[in-house]
């Protein structure tokens, strides 16, 4: 028995009357999916068997739109998460803030491949999720941004509120430096 | 699978405003399913589904795709193959 298997037979075990049916893909190490319903709570689990389980309530996305709300590495985690969603009637959002490890985990990428994409080495991105930015340097930071399907952006916050920096890749002129007067 | 390939290239190359590459399936542009989503349909050797979180896309050996929302099996897309018949129709 695999893990999603595994997921499945628990919350059978707890949750009475839950109705779980697995979507085995015809690869066993692709990723598999459990559809989970509880009267009118729903939750569609994806587990990958390297990196771990995606939870999201049942929702009807957009084509294509992949992504977990959320991300558990760990069986229990899972378990105990979509055990209260169906429970509770609990729904997933996708979180406001993340750091860049757990980005990366809701995306189902492995640091080899964000590295691949980015075209730096593994330990490249193990360092900057370890250590931050400040260890990579800003360029290699947006390139990770873009791999991950968004775009850097930089902001100062001042007492009153916060202004975006323009990065030089933005900037319409390379060689006038943006102004900051005006601001305090 | 080639055609849903070439449908899904065109319209995002005209509508998503994001280049073509699918080294980077991060970027927000859509691509096509990818292989390791496929699962056997029973009983059906000329069908291929693909999974995704929320959608179910179905591929017939004739050209046919059908797109379903998980779940509800709301259908999405519909297309006929070349002979004219659908994922679901019988073949006279």
């Amino acid at each position: 028995m695999n893990r999603i298997e595994e997921l499945r037979e628990r919350l059978r075990g707890r949750v009475p009357g839950v109705q779980a049916e697995l979507d085995p893909p015809a690869n066993p190490t692709a990723p598999w999916f459990l559809d989970v319903r509880l009267g009118k709570n729903a939750v569609v689990v994806e587990w990958r068997p390297v990196l771990g389980f995606g939870v999201s309530s049942r929702r009807g996305g957009p084509y294509g739109d992949d992504s977990p709300d959320e991300f558990f590495p760990q069986l229990d985690g899972a378990f105990e998460r979509v055990v209260e969603l169906l429970t509770q009637g609990k729904r997933t959002a996708p979180p406001a803030r993340l750091d860049l490890k757990a980005m990366r985990e809701r995306k189902f990428v492995t640091q080899e491949e964000l590295a691949a994409l980015v075209g730096v080495k593994q330990g490249t991105i193990s360092k900057l999720e370890r250590r931050g930015a400040e260890e990579v340097g800003i360029g290699v930071l947006r390139s990770v941004a873009r791999a991950l399907g968004g775009e850097l952006e930089v902001s100062v916050r001042f007492a009153e509120r916060s202004v975006a920096v323009v990065l030089n890749s933005e900037r319409p002129d390379a060689q006038e430096p943006p102004s900051v007067r005006g601001w305090k | 699978m080639q055609q849903i390939v070439r449908i899904l290239t065109d319209v995002e190359d005209e509508l998503s405003g994001v280049p073509n590459d699918p080294a980077a399936w991060l970027d927000g542009r859509l691509y096509p399913p990818k292989a390791d989503a496929k699962r056997e349909v029973p009983g059906r050797p000329d069908l291929e589904r693909y999974r995704s979180r929320d959608h179910n896309t179905f591929v017939r050996a004739n050209g046919a795709i059908r797109i379903e929302v998980v779940g509800t099996r709301e259908v999405v897309f519909d297309k006929p193959g070349a002979s004219g018949v659908r994922v679901f129709e019988n073949e006279d």
